[in-house]
């Protein structure tokens, strides 16, 4: 996590989660890493994805879901915003979307881009305090 | 849906600002585009963009079992759109909005009201998946007289079908454990966030509840007694404050996450 390469695509594991990086080092970006491997850890939490311009990691227990995952997301993060714009809500602060069983927490830190995905009985209010920390 | 079902939507929409002033947008839609009701403040504009970016999201969403609600929250306020068989409703209201009247308002009240007035949901065959009715026709023409199939007509309890998503599931609540200890502090109850005892109240309105289930991580579990945290501040959110004694048959410790359910009497 430490070094990462300019030019080249590094891919690392980080406690079993694969982090794919370009570029510079970005500290806000390190800093989300650990409190989500901590968040991680947490029973209902199925997994993260945590991208920057540069950097992802992607730690999802259903590893044939990843990319749905991820689309998923990423979805979430666009089209929520265009929505906040609709109607003026500024300064997002997380976005919540409640499935049958499962439940994402999206969340934006600066270019970081965060979606967390959990079983519906898990606190996602606790995780926001965390990651707001 | 006629028109009278939909003044029945709108009227309740109209009543939103007079409930809750600080719901400043409130829409009915379905996914189609169609909108059903709609407070003033809503441009037709506003109301297709946020209908297409919601789509956008439960395109992908079928992964996760489709949509049953969405909430961004921003610095001073927040968009929610829940889920209603056929329909959404979305509300944009200030987060100093009393949370618990716009709940009751866009997860009770308005659903509930939607239920009764959707046509859909009163010919519950056209809501069965096609599948489970072409295996029911072929055996009926077989085997079944025809003398066999007036009784079913009488359960008239079908209708009653969408009612039962009405009652209440037992919540169960996931808390931060926190140590508690002194010698006015009874060793066999522990304390829980006043609000989520308060939800529970409005949840089973009418039962009692004197005990909590606790369930630690690892599976030990026990039943005891509970009371609201003392402290009003926003620390307890998410907290449980458990005496040393129950800890130890929880074998769980401070920082420790726990699962809370009531015991409905």
């Amino acid at each position: 996590m430490d070094q990462r390469t300019n030019v080249e695509i590094a891919t690392e594991l980080l406690d079993g989660a694969a982090v794919i990086s370009v570029g510079d080092d970005n500290s806000l970006f390190t800093s989300l890493a650990a409190s989500l491997a901590e968040i991680r850890k947490l029973k209902g939490v199925m997994g993260y994805i945590l991208r920057s311009n540069t950097s992802a990691i992607i730690d999802i227990t259903e590893q044939d879901k990843t990319i749905e995952y991820a689309i998923l997301s990423s979805q979430i993060s666009e089209s929520s915003l265009e929505m906040a714009k609709q109607f003026s809500l500024a300064n997002i602060e997380s976005v919540l979307v409640e499935g049958k069983s499962v439940k994402v927490l999206c969340m934006s830190m600066g270019e970081n881009r965060i979606g967390i995905f959990m079983e519906k009985t898990a606190t996602h209010a606790w995780i926001i305090k965390r990651i707001l920390i | 849906m006629t028109e009278v079902h939909t003044n029945a939507l709108q009227t309740i929409l109209d009543e939103f600002k007079n409930i809750s002033p600080e719901t400043a947008n409130a829409l009915i839609f379905k996914n189609n585009g169609q909108t059903i009701a709609k407070t003033e403040a809503a441009t037709e504009d506003q109301i297709q963009r946020l209908i297409a970016n919601f789509n956008d999201i439960a395109q992908q969403a079928e992964t996760i079992g489709g949509i049953e609600n969405l909430t961004i929250q921003a610095a001073d306020s927040q968009l929610n759109i829940t889920a209603m068989n056929n329909f959404y409703l979305a509300t944009v209201s200030s987060r100093a909005a009393n949370q618990e009247i716009v709940k009751s308002l866009t997860h009770v009240v308005v659903p509930t009201v939607a239920r009764l007035v959707d046509p859909l949901v009163l010919q519950p065959s056209e809501n069965q998946p096609s599948g489970a009715v072409q295996l029911e026709e072929p055996s009926t023409q077989e085997t079944v007289l025809p003398v066999e199939e007036e009784p079913s007509i009488e359960s008239i309890p079908e209708p009653q079908l969408p009612f039962e998503l009405f009652l209440p599931i037992t919540p169960i609540n996931q808390f931060m454990v926190e140590k508690i200890g002194g010698l006015l502090i009874p060793a066999d109850t522990v304390r829980i966030d006043g609000e989520v005892i308060a939800k529970w109240g409005d949840l089973y309105e009418g039962k009692q509840i004197k005990m909590v289930n606790i369930e630690a991580l690892d599976g030990k579990k026990t039943t005891c007694k509970f009371k609201a945290i003392k402290e009003a501040k926003s620390n307890a959110k998410g907290i449980i404050q458990i005496p040393e004694k129950i800890l130890q048959t929880l074998q769980t410790e401070k920082g420790k996450l726990v699962m809370v359910k009531p015991v409905i009497e």
